[in-house]
């Protein structure tokens, strides 16, 4: 699925040079669910965003499905993140004047697919997170729980190969925590939808085909 | 596409309703000022025309120049006969004597314009008749007189209102009779205090021989620039003589470049607000991506390209300025009316103007808005998503 070598990343504050990816490897295969775990400021989300192509790695070598990213212009990564990768961040980051249902189907805009289709492929979503009676509430007008499940249907709605969650349950309470990390579990049996997972809760980890630290930038185990 | 791009601009721009309003506002009243300054020049214009239609336009006035220093050439009666004859673009000609004398009409005394015509000077001048007849060509010699509206001092028309025809007045120590009074004209201004006779009487009586203009009509559509050439010649070749000629319809292509001219200095000055209203929707704009930070970089995470974020927020500025365009339109109307209201113009509304309206709000909107969305387009994915 996903192949990582050697990544370097790096901030500069003028004069200062800030590293924080220091020579990663990875290997994710079709069908894994990895979780990663380490402490604040450990590079985390960081390699996320370059696994999900909002970021550019300073230095290595990535491949996407056997193709090597950094071929791609802007535009090319923006078509590759909107068919093949669906995010889901800690604060959930909805759309605020739209409703659920539009919400979910946003990314398809993008594909050019019809509004009649949109809707039908968001409502379908939103009954598989168990939320359709709530299609047309605007975020603020919704659960932590219920905004997770909406952001979950918005990555699902494409039908990506890649799943990117950065700390998902973070804003969530034990109870509603465990029902969306089950539902991650469920996606990850049940269609073999790929997964990376960050997350805080070493019993999430274990939860997980497999689990890594990181620390300072690189992976203490593997 | 452009549906959702719709879409979202206008629930954008009414989740930002105090902003939204008062960039519509500043835009409304710049556009609004533009078609009101363009409106009322135009109108200006077609009313400063109506005016100019009614004069002769295929009127030619023909005097001696003042470049001519020969003391004895002049133009003579003679020569008016002969230049329809000769200049077949001309075809009717008056032969005019301007000179003053003194009269003396019940008691009073003063000098006055005379003014010696034949018949077709009636028609040409549009002028209309309170009482009597006018000068007729068959008059040869009489010693008949046409009174202008105001020649004489206010006492007579008063005392002899409707009875002035008929009555004898003394021009230059003659007795003449008056057969007809004027009513006041607008046009012909000479003819309202004058006296008018036929000029054999006058070149008989008051021994003037030499005509001061000659008006000529000119076949209609006729290039007037060739028909003064024309006539310039005429007198040139026959009595080596220099002639002025100024045609009517100069001076209305004159009035109509002025009108122009004063059209387009207006829109030039109007066009001081569109730039501030066009730099209030480009703040409005600008504020909008910085709020927005977060929702553009969620829309770059789920798969929106540069250009679809730009494309956006352009959306966006055009709907903003051309519904600050309609309600412009709609002001500047409203002020344009009101102008014309005040200065008792016939009211028109121009469809170049609201064209202008129209377009030059879709030009704002496009010109103000590109920074914004260029900017918007250009965020760093995570930085966007980063900030709040
Ligand atoms: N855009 C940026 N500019 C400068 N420094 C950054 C930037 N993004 C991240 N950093 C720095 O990189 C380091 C790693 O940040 P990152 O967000 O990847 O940590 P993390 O492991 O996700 O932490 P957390 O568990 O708190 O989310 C931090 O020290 C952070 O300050
Ligand atoms: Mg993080």
């Amino acid at each position: 699925m996903l192949k990582i070598r050697k990544l370097y990343k790096s901030y500069t504050f003028g004069s200062t040079i800030v590293p924080v990816l220091r020579g990663i490897d990875l290997d994710v295969q079709t069908g894994d669910l990895l979780a990663i775990m380490g402490t604040s400021g450990s590079g985390k989300s960081t390699l996320m965003n370059i696994i999900g192509l909002l970021d550019k790695p300073t230095r290595g070598q990535y491949w996407l499905e056997h193709k090597e990213i950094i071929r791609y212009n802007d535009d090319e990564l923006a078509a590759i993140r909107n068919q093949k990768i669906g995010f889901v961040f800690q604060s959930f980051y909805l759309l605020p004047r739209f409703s659920a249902v539009e919400n979910v189907g946003y990314p398809l805009i993008y594909r050019g697919i019809s509004q009649k289709e949109i809707h039908s492929r968001s409502m379908i979503m939103l009954e598989k997170m168990g939320i359709a009676d709530r299609a047309k509430h605007r975020p603020n007008e919704l659960s932590g729980g219920q905004q997770q499940r909406v952001a979950i249907a918005r990555a699902l709605v494409g039908k990506p190969s890649l799943i990117l969650a950065d700390e998902p349950t973070g804003a969530l309470d034990t109870h509603v925590s465990k029902e969306i990390i089950d539902l991650f579990l469920d996606l990850n049996q049940q269609e073999g939808i790929t997964i990376v997972l960050i997350t805080h809760d070493p019993k999430v980890a274990k939860q997980c085909k497999h689990h890594i630290t990181m620390e300072d930038g690189v992976f203490s185990c593997y | 596409m452009l549906l959702t791009y719709i879409r979202e601009a206008v629930r954008n721009l009414y989740a930002a309703k105090q902003r939204t309003f008062l960039a519509l506002i500043g835009i409304g009243i710049g556009i609004g000022s533009v078609i009101a300054l363009v409106s009322i020049g135009i109108i200006w214009g077609e009313e400063m025309m109506r005016g100019y239609e009614e004069l002769n336009v295929d009127m030619l006035n023909i005097e001696k120049s003042w470049d001519d220093k020969n003391k004895h050439t002049y133009i003579s009666l003679q020569d008016s006969v002969l230049l329809p004859k000769y200049i077949r673009s001309i075809t009717e000609v008056i032969p005019t004597i301007r000179t003053r004398g003194n009269y003396y009409f019940n008691d009073q005394n003063d000098s006055i314009r005379l003014l010696g015509i034949t018949e077709s000077y009636f028609d040409f001048n549009k002028l209309q008749l309170k009482e009597g007849r006018f000068i007729s060509d068959l008059d040869y010699n009489q010693s008949y007189v046409v009174i202008g509206n105001k020649a004489l001092e206010e006492p007579p028309f008063e005392t002899f209102k409707g009875k002035l025809v008929g009555l004898p007045i003394k021009i230059k120590n003659r007795i003449y009779t008056i057969i007809g009074v004027l009513e006041k004209n607008d046009f012909d201004w000479r003819s309202n205090r004058a006296i008018i006779m036929p000029i054999s009487t006058m070149q008989r009586n008051l021994r003037k021989k030499q005509l001061d203009v000659i008006i000529a009509r000119m076949k209609p559509k006729v290039n007037y620039l060739l028909a003064i050439e024309e006539v310039k010649q005429f007198f040139a070749k026959r009595k080596k003589m220099i002639v002025e000629v100024w045609a009517e319809k100069e001076w209305i292509e004159y009035m109509e470049k002025a009108a122009k001219m004063r059209t387009l200095l207006l829109g030039a000055i109007s066009s001081i607000s569109l730039l501030v209203g066009g730099v209030g929707i480009m703040n409005v704009m600008l504020t909008s991506v910085m709020e927005r930070r977060r929702e553009i970089g969620i829309l770059r995470a789920i798969g929106a390209r540069q250009r679809d974020i730009r494309r956006q927020f352009l959306t966006e500025a055009i709907i903003l300025s051309l519904t600050g365009g309609a309600l412009g339109i709609g002001l500047g109307i409203f002020a344009s009316y009101l102008v014309c209201w005040f200065n008792e113009w016939q009211f028109l509304i121009s469809n170049f103007a609201i064209l202008l309206g129209v377009g030059v709000s879709s030009i704002v909107g496009i010109f103000f808005g590109f920074y914004p969305a260029y900017k918007a387009a250009k965020l760093n994915p995570i930085t966007a998503l980063r900030s709040d």
